[in-house]
């Protein structure tokens, strides 16, 4: 193992901005494994500590002529102040991509991470979404005519999520890495600020799984998913008709009948109950909504 | 002339409060209102952006005043994101989202109640002559009171952002991740809106205010929503970007930016815009020059840099082409 500094940037009064890469094997580079563009991606960072662990403890066994990169913490400054987005701006960088070099600060990180990882040939971004809520662990891809999903379904995930990018995702990291001709692919799940180690454990063993099957790393494999691949169209979002107190009553990964209750809205003052949430379909929890207060008109499961 | 305060948006919140967004109309008396030519002026979408308010509250007193005759119907929506502008958080609490970059996403996208905001939102202004969207840049950058366009969309709001009486238009590239704004969503339903940027984050700039005002009677006035202005003010003509070109000046270090020159005014190329200090030591880290003659129409409002914080932009006459 080879730690890298790839990028660093003086602040006014913090500690310098560095971002570290853990390199494996030696050769063309194959895979690279990137986290915590977000200080809210906690569960990703860990996930990603982890594999550093596990690579290391693997690395006579990563095939001749082959490199691994994974950089765990892509955004150290949001982490060391609980925020999500950029310390100074609350900018994301992860919708700064392709980057620029002459940009603006958020821009020339994503431009200097847009430079080391575009020679790889498989991109894995462990990110998440701005919702509250839990997600299931699942390889989510952009769908923007260059996405390889024979490969993603490597991994072993219950679910490949295809979806179609909005404006906004067009500056993400996924997004731009297909556009370069890297196979890119997002693994999402768990929680924004909070660690899951069970999902984490996953996405470790779902990651060396794929590096197995795509003979970067020379072990023999075994177990995961046959994935299902989901489109936009297939989830179905729960919305709730009333704000008030939420308690969840199912679990991420339950199947549920439709008409099942899956929630109850109480009102926040006098504990009447205000509404139920059913299914609206058979199927499985895909997402939940886990804050105790919820807003008319919150999406509080997804199924699919 | 009828005033009336309407309610655009109504959700519930999960504890004894509503999340209300409210416009007040002031319209011909009598008249079917369906008829009548409407204008629009909204503003308060950012929470730490609050030029708007004053411009909403000086055109309401103006209106109320009789400077001038109301043919038509005036909208005044003085806040899109009430959470923001309680907190003052650029985006809408508790989700964390810009809501200006969520008008027309795909409902799957998002989980919050964004979607039912920016659905009524939209479908209330839809249709009007003109919208203005009023904003403030954000507390890091001051403005000079500009409308932004799209060069996709120029032809269409020139002619109406000539009227608004601003200093400057930047017609800009179209970009896609600014698809999802009120303003792109607007102008995509055949309801012209004009994004108006003046001033800076949580502060008011009175002079700028009332140069607004003005243009939006005048826009009013030249659509047929309002009689002539009982005051006569002259309108400027702006700037507009498309005949010179655009300078971005970016911090090259870390520290503290000390300007050396104003906004607003015009420079010489070389001249210093100002330096770059360590707090630390006293050193000064860079000292920036101006890459043309050309006006600081946007310079850095709040000190502290990184490397890559915008410090400037420079509007250059005589050039050509614009440059990012």
């Amino acid at each position: 193992m080879k730690r890298d500094m790839l990028f660093r940037l003086a602040s006014p009064g913090r500690d310098d901005f560095v971002i570290w890469g853990y390199r494996f094997g030696s050769g063309a580079p194959a895979v690279a494994i990137i986290a915590g563009m977000r200080g809210s991606e906690i569960q990703q960072m860990a996930a990603a500590a982890h594999l550093v662990r596990e690579l290391e403890l693997r690395e006579h066994r990563i095939a001749g002529g082959q490199e691994i990169l994974v950089i765990p913490a892509a955004n150290p400054f949001s982490f060391n102040v609980g925020r999500r987005f950029w310390s100074l701006d609350n900018t994301d960088v992860n919708r700064m991509f392709p980057g620029y070099a002459a940009g603006e600060t958020t821009q020339r990180i994503a431009r200097a991470l847009m430079d080391v990882l575009t020679t790889y040939e498989y991109g894995i971004n462990l990110t998440s979404i701005n919702q509250r809520g839990q997600y299931v662990n699942h390889v989510r891809i952009h769908s923007t005519g260059y996405e390889n999903v024979t490969d993603a379904l490597k991994f072993g995930f219950r679910y490949l999520h295809l979806h179609e990018p909005n404006p906004q995702e067009t500056g993400s990291l996924n997004y731009n890495w297909q556009i370069w001709n890297t196979k890119a692919y997002s693994l999402l799940g768990g929680q924004s600020f909070v660690v899951d180690t069970a999902q984490t454990d996953e996405t470790v063993r779902a990651i060396l799984r794929f590096l197995r099957q795509t003979h970067v790393l020379e072990e023999a494999d075994g177990g995961g998913f046959q994935t299902e691949v989901v489109t936009d169209s297939q989830m179905h979002l729960v919305w709730t008709e009333h704000a008030g107190l939420w308690q969840a009553q199912r679990n991420l990964g339950d199947e549920v009948s439709e008409g099942e209750q899956l929630g109850v809205i109480t009102d926040s003052l006098c504990g009447r109950e205000l509404s139920t949430v059913v299914a609206p379909a058979s199927g499985r929890v895909f997402y939940r909504e886990v804050e105790p207060l919820v807003t008319q008109r919150t999406v509080s499961f997804v199924l699919c | 002339m009828k005033q009336s305060v309407e309610t655009v948006v109504d959700l519930t919140l999960p504890v004894a409060e509503r999340l209300v967004i409210r416009r007040t109309r002031f319209s011909a008396e009598p008249g079917d209102e369906e008829s009548l030519p409407r204008i629009a002026v909204v503003t308060g979408t950012h929470g730490d952006e609050v030029e708007g308010q004053l411009v909403c509250a000086w055109l309401a007193s103006a209106l109320t005043e009789g400077r001038w005759d109301v043919k038509g119907i005036v909208d005044i929506y003085p806040a899109l994101n009430p959470l923001g502008l309680d907190t003052i958080t650029r985006n809408m609490p508790p989700a964390d989202v810009d809501l200006n970059r969520t008008f027309d996403l795909d409902r799957n996208s998002h989980g919050s109640f964004l979607a039912p905001v920016t659905d009524g939102i939209l479908d209330s202004l839809t249709g009007a002559l003109a919208v203005v969207d009023v904003h403030a840049s954000n507390i890091f950058l001051r403005e000079i009171p500009q409308v932004r366009i799209s060069q996709a969309n120029a032809e269409m709001l020139k002619p109406l952002a000539r009227w608004l009486n601003v200093e400057f238009l930047w017609i800009h590239e179209a970009a896609t991740v600014l698809e999802n704004t009120l303003a792109y969503s607007l102008n995509s339903r055949n309801t012209p809106t004009l994004v108006v940027e003046m001033g800076v984050g949580m502060r008011l700039t009175p002079a700028m205010a009332q140069d607004l005002v003005t243009g939006i009677g005048a826009l009013g006035t030249f659509l047929g929503v309002l009689g002539a202005d009982r005051s006569h003010p002259a309108i400027r003509a702006p700037i507009e970007s498309d005949k010179g070109a655009i300078h971005h000046v970016n911090a090259p270090a870390a520290g503290l930016f000390v300007p050396e020159v104003g906004h607003r005014m015009s420079i010489k190329e070389g001249q210093v815009l100002g330096s770059i200090l360590s707090a630390q030591t006293g050193e000064t880290v860079a000292r920036i020059e101006s890459p043309a003659d050309a006006l600081v129409f946007t310079l850095r409002e709040y000190p502290i840099v990184m490397e890559g914080s915008l410090i400037a932009r420079l509007y250059e006459p005589s050039a050509i082409a614009e440059e990012e």
